[in-house]
């Protein structure tokens, strides 16, 4: 093995064009939405990198990317030395083998008719794991270690006869009877009851330290990310605005919009303690037409009038925290 | 404390199925005083919305309210006629703001015919005028653009789509309301900006509220007192403060673990085993035993009954048998 990581985003672009109208075009413009606009990272073995952020800030885009479920309009991804962009035919199939995602909502990740038996046999069939045979075996020793006990229960089931919880756990089976390297976890407790979410974020770590899974885990909640991710990224409009290790941005989190996302999530301490949360006003503005500028100008309590010209740029700010925001600018170390 | 607004007395729902009954809310017995906001709080299946459409009348065909179980004001729900419910109560005396914002609007009217329609049908008095001054009134109390009215409900954000379903609640200014999980799909930003506007709310209009929500974080932003539901038992009730600072039921004290934070020590979550018993076939006593680490032979012997540890702290659990009982 070499020391690249296993994963290399560079540079990763996203835009959905939209309708030009009739000024567009007397005027040469080709409008879109900028969903993900230069997202750069690297992921390594038996590492959870969380992407946080508010719905549509193309996080989403960003983690269906990587697993070539949308085509990115730029940039690069590079996984074991190969280009996934270019990827076509029997090695793109082979890439979906090692490349998987989970779904926010499992009630819909499953088809409604199909048993829990015939949903976890169509991945095994088309990757040719296993003789038909053995099959059944190998889902219902998946399911156990997943803590659905008695798996032969399970397999003739519906999903609409089971819980939020346990689907999740079965999807996730799912996607690990393939033995990936790499999952994309698309709010995957987003759906379910806080009680059932510690359970599932728990699965993802014995994952990662029992198969070295790699998992990009999307998230709108930092605290989630908190528990299973090292480093976070968090997102705004199309963009990474700060990074670095889970601890650094948690503990001392530089950009303004990652001090409101952590100021205002909700305490479950007596005394409401932590002073005012950060008030932000407004909704996120659509990625379309992006002006000059910084992205959060617009909601940003200390918005000075260079953030309103010239667009900030990730910058190293000390530690692991690479931050976008001219606050710490001539803040290097 | 003032006289209950709303009292729960011993409410039990059940639901008639083909294969059996459902007991989806046994014995609950809950009072909200005039100009408190009580937080109901527990998993889904736990029977916090069948309470809050029983107090509605908004339940399915099939299920069954016990008598004299909801009063309002002093009156017994139960008595009166659908007619009477859905003409001088509902909407005018009690509304609720419901989850899922979309599939409770109309997708083919635009935000301000449907306003104007709940609001043509409860105050037929009204003139056209006065409609219209009442609706622009409202969209400025829940801090709304004009536009809204004039927009589908699929053209607003998820936070603006919340802000008109908290409309839609206020519309007759009923003293009070039920939030069912007004803030669950939102983003914590947005979530931040909703809960502080229920909160603003309820101290401009003085108004009595139950929030209902599956996270113990946003009963913490909002109510005075919490009320913790499992399987449809009442577990706990506690003042706000008492209950984050010290539950007592395993139940709250899990639930409590089980929250993500971004302060105080990380590493693993703590999950609550199990999932909710078939309430088909309720365990016997408290329904909460199979999934407790405390659970004794005693725990399925019988219902334990609300013990009282303070003053309005309750707790339905045989490890304070020493204390007072306070109700069955």
């Amino acid at each position: 093995m070499s020391d690249q990581p296993m994963l290399t985003v560079t540079d990763l672009r996203c835009l959905f064009p939209t309708q030009r109208t009739l000024n567009d075009r007397m005027n040469g413009r080709h409008p879109a939405i900028h969903a993900v606009d230069g997202v750069s990272f690297t992921l390594d073995r038996a590492e959870v990198l969380a992407v946080v952020g508010e719905s549509g800030c193309g996080k989403s885009t960003t983690g269906r990317m990587l697993v070539r479920l949308i085509e990115p309009t730029g940039g690069s991804i590079d996984f074991d030395g190969e280009d996934v962009t270019r990827l076509s035919g029997d090695a793109l199939k082979q890439f979906r083998r090692k490349a998987q995602i989970i779904a926010q909502n499992p009630f819909e990740a499953f088809d409604p008719r199909q048993t829990v038996q015939a949903s976890l046999e169509q991945p095994l069939r088309i990757f040719g794991i296993g003789q038909p045979s053995e099959r059944v075996g190998l889902i219902e020793a998946a399911l156990e270690k997943a803590g659905l006990t008695p798996a032969a229960d399970f397999l003739p089931r519906l999903p609409h006869e089971l819980s939020g919880g346990q689907l999740q756990r079965i999807a996730t089976v799912r996607v690990t009877l393939l033995e990936p390297r790499f999952i994309v976890a698309d709010e995957p407790v987003s759906m379910l009851d806080v009680s059932v979410r510690a359970d599932i974020l728990n699965h993802f770590l014995d994952l990662r330290d029992e198969t070295g899974l790699a998992i990009l885990f999307i998230t709108h909640d930092i605290a989630v990310a908190r528990y299973v991710a090292s480093r976070i990224a968090v997102m705004y409009l199309g963009m990474f605005v700060e990074t670095g290790t889970t601890e650094d941005v948690i503990d001392q989190p530089k950009h303004p919009y990652t001090r409101a996302l952590l100021s205002n999530t909700l305490s479950v301490e007596g005394d409401r303690a932590g002073g005012d949360p950060i008030e932000i006003r407004g909704d996120p503005p659509t990625p379309l037409d992006i002006q000059p500028g910084c992205r959060f100008a617009g909601r940003c309590p200390f918005v000075f009038d260079r953030c309103r010209i010239e667009t900030p740029l990730l910058k190293p700010v000390g530690g692991t925290q690479m931050v976008a925001c001219h606050l710490y600018d001539g803040d290097v170390s | 404390m003032s006289a209950p607004l709303l009292r729960l007395d011993r409410l039990d729902v059940d639901y008639r199925t083909s294969s059996g009954n459902i007991s989806a809310v046994q014995g609950v017995s809950l009072e909200v005083p005039k100009g408190t906001t009580v937080g109901l709080v527990g998993e889904s299946g736990s029977g916090k919305s069948t309470i809050a459409a029983a107090i509605l009348r908004l339940l399915p065909r099939n299920a069954t309210v016990s008598p004299q179980s909801i009063f309002f004001g002093g009156v017994d729900l139960g008595t009166l006629s659908d007619k009477e419910l859905s003409q001088k109560w509902r909407w005018r005396e009690m509304a609720m703001v419901f989850q899922r914002s979309l599939s409770a609007l109309s997708p083919v009217h635009r935000i301000g015919a449907q306003l104007d329609d709940v609001l043509r049908i409860n105050e037929p008095e009204l003139s056209k005028h006065q409609r219209a001054e009442r609706l622009e009134h409202l969209l400025k109390t829940v801090q709304l653009p004009e536009r809204v009215l004039r927009s589908y409900a699929f053209e607003l954000s998820g936070g603006m789509m919340q802000r008109t379903m908290i409309a839609f609640g206020l519309l007759c200014s009923p003293p009070f309301l039920i939030f069912d999980e007004a803030t669950t799909a939102l983003d914590v930003i947005t979530q931040a900006q909703i809960l502080r506007e229920v909160n603003r709310l309820q101290q401009e209009f003085d108004l009595t509220a139950v929030v209902i929500s599956h996270d113990v974080g946003v009963i913490n932003a909002t109510s005075n007192v919490v009320a913790v539901l499992y399987a449809g038992q009442l577990m706990e009730v506690a003042p706000r403060q008492r209950f984050f600072t010290a539950p007592a039921h395993p139940y709250s004290k899990a639930l409590i673990e089980s929250v993500p934070r971004v302060s105080g020590t990380s590493g693993r979550l703590t999950a609550i085993p199990g999932s909710l018993p078939d309430l088909k076939h309720p365990p016997p006593g408290c329904r909460f035993a199979p999934r407790c680490t405390f659970a004794m032979p005693e725990c399925s012997a019988a219902i334990p009954p609300l013990y009282q540890l303070e003053d309005g702290h309750l707790v339905r659990c045989v490890l304070y048998k020493d204390n007072p009982v306070e109700a069955p």
